[in-house]
């Protein structure tokens, strides 16, 4: 028979496992997908602003409007992820400390205070990454003009292009979430970014 | 002397093994008894786990585990409980063999 373990052996789940299981005791996926598309949608609308107003004031030097997007990125970045962090923060250890009462305990070091780390984390993550990601995908036409690929009309034209295509495919995907009619959404998101449009458009005008 | 040879022959950490133990406890109802049965049951020793549901309440559930094994180390059940943010409320049946 064998000896007395020491506390070494405790079992330890490896680390995609251990991840899965702070998601699905966090639940933190339905938050984090709830982050993700309402700050792309930010970051794709803010793009939107940037490039039509740059258009219809007629900005020439594409690097000009890169730089504007890619401050704009970072700036939706840092304000997503430092937001989100102490928003959910807050939340969570709430939850822990109610929990903590209902079980006359402390949570420190268990796997539910790590999950509510983590949860923090990845919140803050996608709120930060999913607009910044948004508006530098969304300027790739404008590196290809820095370099001559494209001329400036048409990176005009790729960025907005871009930009719609993201906002069509954030509403299908807020559809299949929802198990509705993926085209109505998409259509809906679409109708609100050409709304900015116009109106990014009368303001570059007057 | 006698007591000495006594312990030292009849070494209750040596010769005794929890086989079987009924714990009752109070854990989050975050963690279901799934994941929780199964980290308990990878415990080196245990071979058997039934957890069985016996009250639940708004955030918590209170479960019935029961663990067989050939040598259980109840440091080790303890902290495997504790890792889960559960806590043990008694242990309501305990067997030891040779």
């Amino acid at each position: 028979m064998e000896e007395i373990k020491s506390k070494d052996e405790i079992p330890t789940p490896g680390f995609l496992d251990r991840i899965r299981l702070y998601v699905k005791i966090s639940e933190v996926s339905e938050v984090a997908r709830r982050y993700f598309v309402m700050n792309a949608f930010d970051g794709a609308m803010t793009m939107l602003g940037v490039v039509i107003g740059s258009f219809s004031v007629g900005i020439k030097d594409p690097r000009l409007i890169l730089s504007v997007s890619i401050s704009a990125s970072l700036a939706m970045g840092v304000s997503g992820f430092v937001g989100a962090f102490i928003t959910e923060r807050a939340e969570r250890v709430k939850r822990v400390k109610e929990l903590e009462r209902a079980m006359l305990t402390n949570l420190n070091g268990s796997i539910i205070y790590k999950a509510s780390l983590f949860a923090t984390f990845l919140s803050a993550v996608v709120d930060g990454g999913s607009p910044a990601l948004v508006s530098l995908v969304s300027s790739i036409p404008f590196i290809l003009a820095i370099f001559g690929l494209i001329d400036m009309l048409s990176s005009y034209i790729g960025s907005i292009v871009i930009v719609l295509t993201i906002l069509m495919l954030l509403g299908v995907y807020l559809g299949k979430i929802s198990r509705e009619n993926s085209l109505k959404y998409g259509v809906i998101m679409l109708i609100s970014g050409i709304i900015v449009s116009l109106f990014s458009s009368i303001i570059g005008k007057i | 002397m006698f007591i000495a040879s006594y312990s030292k022959k009849h070494d209750v950490r040596h010769n005794v093994y929890i086989q079987r133990m009924v714990i009752d406890v109070l854990k989050p109802r975050e963690v279901d008894i799934i994941e929780f049965s199964k980290a308990l049951g990878s415990v080196d020793g245990i071979n058997e786990v039934t957890t069985s549901v016996t009250e639940v309440d708004v955030k918590t559930e209170t479960v019935k585990v029961t663990v067989k094994g050939s040598n259980i180390d109840f440091n080790i059940v303890m902290k495997v409980i504790e890792g889960y943010g559960a806590v043990i409320r008694s242990i309501d049946e305990v067997s030891v063999s040779k």
